[in-house]
């Protein structure tokens, strides 16, 4: 029986591969044709490695959101992506309401920033004080079930958002409404941004005009304006007395409160932050993807619980970390499948590996297990 | 005022039915009269003139009834926009027949709900159901419909009235719909599993029904029958193909801690129409050889020809799914030779689906009460415990994922061939939440509730919100702004006032509000734990 069980262990890889290969045709997984394509034009690699740097910049910092709330009361947030989703919807009101008609200048989109994380951040606060706090005591399930209701609910809100497109119309001379027009005449439909940033090769004024290679001035900015969070939030758990508490109440809720820190008030300000982040998070994207819709939050939202997972969750540097990785994946994949409904199930696909190989992730210790 | 001659329940049946009267108004008397007895009924005091109060109250619901039924129909039903109610059903002799009915069905109801005997109360309701259920077609109030004529058109010719508000069309979908339920109620309510992509079982089911019971695969291949293999038998393929789905997801996932398990079915329910959608010009090569092909530098048709083609081989590539256009028509039902079901003939439909609920709700009331069904609840109390009594856990909450499949797949097929349409649109993510929110509503872990929750759910859904929006529409248009009744602000404030476009704030509110207030949901189940506090 032994060498029958050893040829199963080598037999059974063989036939998942296989069967992968079989069924992975109609993605167009066809790994031939995927190695010739990159071998005949390296600088796909490249390109898809930048543009991923870019995607893994905004994921990161959604993926921050969820991995904190998860790391102080271990509930994943499923209306955090809805959050992010009407962060989006602030930033573009604030902008194109703000110009007055005229391309919105850079100073306006950088001061985006203020109106989407305060709105974004009070918002994951308020929910966290009216609809989750007195379940926390409660089987973790009834806290999820409620936090998918809000979900619900923010999605909902975003999408009769779309409405008010219709309101300059219904008073055409009302001069001072006019910028509505920017939500569309669908509820449903895409709304574009303003375009702050030029679309032009930044590497051409260096390389010349011949250079293979393309990066735009927004993946510069997105990438830098998350090194920047980043960084202020590491800052901020490290070094602050309220950052020493949130710590101390994602170890030791009980011990946390006997040593004189209000707790209800630690996690609500980790919400907070959260939400802000997902309200950053917004304006990125907004400013590098150049449209947003009510139901931008899903997507989103799935990739970066994913890079949550996948770098460990309730771990900061583990969530940037499985961003970078989720982020090539699926611009690569982008890239090369058939299409990027494609790139959704990779990415789920890989959540489900992650998770039923190595639930803790990739930096996660063994509390993630216990998380 | 009110409090001192009516109890709680009674105040909830009044102020629920005088709603629905409202809302519904015409022709609906009938329905609104009845429930409204039952509601009485219920609240009833245990007393020993139950009867006779019940009755007595009856009687005032029911004129409250006829008053806000009479409203609606000279009033609100002369608004703007509004259905036509044929004339029958606003004479005394339908107010009449709804009071005695009203009245009728509280002192009933009342009688029954206080029978001494467990058992004999039980049955005397669930016979009282049984004849309702078996009637209820028959007595649907639409002049049109007659024993002899079942005919759609004919039906809404008939009625004068727009055919989306015929009761019986939203209740067969009820019955589907209630059918999912009490599967995830396995599912989330027995073993406390967080499914949260139910949806793509019912996907499953409905597509192997689709392809198996349709010309979609036959037409492609020459011979347009050979994949027409008849409801009867294509129902058990889809619900074992379900369960089969159950099984492969379960197997490798259910080991996962229940927050994660919730994350994971949620993306499962989400590819699976995606995967569904993109299937609709499939090609498949022995990888090998096409493997081999590509590498020496092949690409497009060069390559296809020189590896081995499996399926699409008859020059085009092969259509499974036809993508977002879906499939159509999927063949109906058949008893033998002497009846063939068609779309829009209802009450055959409601029958099948009738059966299919009463069966699958013996089967899981049976099996709630068998070993593993006590598995599962104890489970969910307890894991840890559960494990140290020596139940396998993987294994049982496995069982229970593939059960509570299976069921979403019988629901899905017979969807399919009742529609004679499906595309992946019909499978989205809000599907999940309605019936996660109809086991929640209801009660989970109770079968009754969760069909009680399946009942108001899906006549939110599909019946009270609609007309709301109408009602709405033209009170605005017909008393605020008369001015401006049409044009590009009466856009703007129809889209803004649009009751259906709320539909999912409000599930996801009915979801937070349950949580906070009654998580048991508004029936709960009868846990031993909960029997002894009593």
């Amino acid at each position: 029986m032994p060498s029958f069980r050893r040829v199963g262990k080598i037999l059974l890889p063989i036939a998942v591969v296989y069967l992968v290969l079989l069924f992975g045709q109609p993605a167009g997984f066809e790994p031939g044709r995927l190695v010739r394509e990159i071998l005949g034009n390296p600088t796909i690699l490249v390109q898809q490695l930048i543009s991923g740097l870019a995607n893994a910049a905004i994921v990161t910092i959604i993926a921050i959101g969820y991995t904190m709330v998860y790391g102080i009361v271990e509930m994943v947030n499923f209306a955090h992506s809805s959050v992010f989703m009407l962060g989006t919807m602030v930033a573009l009101l604030f902008m194109v309401g703000l110009s007055g008609g005229v391309r919105t200048p850079l100073w306006l989109a950088i001061l985006a920033f203020i109106p989407a994380m305060l709105f974004c951040g009070g918002l994951n606060a308020t929910i966290e004080r009216f609809a989750y706090r007195s379940l926390r005591k409660q089987p973790k399930i009834v806290s999820m079930i409620a936090a998918l209701g809000m979900d619900f609910i923010l999605q909902n809100i975003g999408l009769q958002l779309g409405s008010f497109g219709k309101l300059p119309n219904a008073f055409p001379d009302n001069q001072s409404i006019q910028w509505l027009t920017v939500l569309g005449n669908q509820a449903a439909s895409p709304k574009a941004f303003p375009q702050v940033l030029d679309s032009v090769n930044i590497l051409e004024p260096i390389f010349g005009p011949d250079v293979p290679l393309r990066i735009v001035p927004a993946e510069v900015m997105v990438i830098i304006t998350a090194v920047i969070l980043v960084f202020a939030l590491t800052w901020f758990i490290g070094n602050t007395r309220a950052g020493k508490a949130m710590r101390a109440v994602a170890q030791n809720p009980a011990a946390a409160a006997m040593m004189g820190i209000d707790v209800d008030r630690i996690i609500n300000l980790t919400y907070a932050i959260g939400g802000a982040l997902a309200g950053g998070a917004a304006v990125m994207y907004g400013l590098y993807k150049g449209n947003t819709s009510w139901d931008v939050g899903f997507v989103n939202g799935l990739y970066s619980f994913t890079a949550a997972v996948v770098g460990g969750i309730g771990n900061i540097k583990g969530a940037a970390l499985g961003a970078l990785m989720i982020g090539v994946i699926s611009s690569l994949s982008n890239q090369l499948l058939t299409s990027s409904d494609w790139s959704k199930a990779l990415v789920f696909l890989i959540l489900v590996l992650v998770l039923v190989f190595k639930p803790t992730g990739i930096l996660g210790s063994e509390g993630g297990e216990k998380a | 005022m009110l409090k001192r001659i009516l109890n709680r329940g009674e105040i909830i049946a009044v102020s629920l039915t005088a709603f629905l009267a409202l809302i519904l108004g015409g022709w609906q008397i009938m329905l609104v009269a009845v429930l409204a007895g039952i509601l009485i009924g219920l609240a009833a005091p245990h007393t020993r003139n139950a009867v006779p109060r019940a009755a007595a109250v009856g009687l005032g619901i029911g004129l409250v009834i006829v008053a806000i039924t009479s409203f609606h129909n000279t009033t609100l039903n002369t608004l703007p926009g509004q259905e036509v109610i044929p004339p029958e059903s606003s004479t005394l002799g339908t107010y009449l027949i709804a009071l005695g009915l009203c009245v009728g069905f509280a002192a009933l109801t009342a009688f029954i709900h206080n029978l001494h005997d467990d058992r004999k109360r039980q049955l005397a309701f669930i016979a009282m159901l049984g004849v309702l259920a078996f009637a209820f077609p028959f007595f649907e109030q639409c002049p049109g419909l007659k024993w002899d004529n079942f005919n759609f058109g004919d039906m809404s010719a008939g009625c004068s009235v727009k055919s989306n508000i015929l009761w019986i069309g939203p209740v067969i979908v009820m019955f589907i719909y209630g059918l999912q339920a009490m599967g995830l109620n396995i599912v989330a309510g027995y073993a406390g599993l967080l499914d949260l992509g139910y949806v793509a079982f019912f996907a499953i089911g409905a597509y192997t029904m689709g392809l198996l019971n349709s010309q979609q695969l036959g037409n492609q291949i020459g011979s347009p029958n050979l994949f027409v293999w008849g409801f009867w038998l294509v129902i058990w393929f889809a619900a074992a193909a379900a369960a089969f789905a159950g099984l492969m997801f379960g197997a490798p996932t259910l080991r996962l801690r229940g927050d994660y398990l919730a994350i994971v079915t949620l993306g499962f329910g989400e590819i699976v129409p995606i995967v569904v959608k993109r299937l609709d010009a499939v090609k498949i090569f022995e990888p090998i050889s096409l493997f081999v092909a590509q590498i020496a530098g092949k690409t497009g048709d060069a390559a296809a020809q020189a590896s081995v083609c499996l399926v699409g081989c008859f020059g085009n590539a092969l259509d499974i799914t036809s993508g977002t256009k879906g499939i159509s028509p999927i063949s109906a039902p058949q008893l033998g030779s002497l009846y063939t079901f068609k779309v829009g003939e209802f009450v055959p439909w409601y029958f099948v689906a009738l059966i299919l609920l009463v069966v699958s709700a013996f089967f899981i009331f049976r099996l709630r009460a068998s070993r593993i069904g006590r598995a599962w609840v104890s489970i969910r109390e307890d894991e840890l415990a559960a494990n140290a009594m020596g139940i396998d856990l993987v294994k049982t909450k496995l069982t229970a994922f593939i059960i509570g499949a299976m069921f979403s797949g019988f629901a899905g097929a017979f969807y399919a061939s009742f529609t004679s349409f499906i595309s992946p649109d019909a499978f989205d993510f809000s599907i999940s939440v309605i019936i996660l929110a109809m086991v929640i509503l209801g009660g989970s872990g109770n079968i009754t509730g969760v069909l009680l929750g399946a009942s108001i759910i899906m006549l939110i859904d599909r019946v009270l919100l609609d007309r709301l929006k109408v009602i709405i529409n033209g009170v605005l248009q017909g008393v605020v702004f008369k001015d401006v009744a049409s044009g590009p602000l009466a856009v703007f404030v129809n889209s803004l006032t649009d009751a259906t476009a709320y539909k999912i704030a409000l599930f996801g509110l009915i979801l937070v509000v349950m949580m906070k207030v009654r998580p048991q949901g508004i029936l709960p189940e009868q846990t031993a734990a909960r029997r002894r506090a009593q």
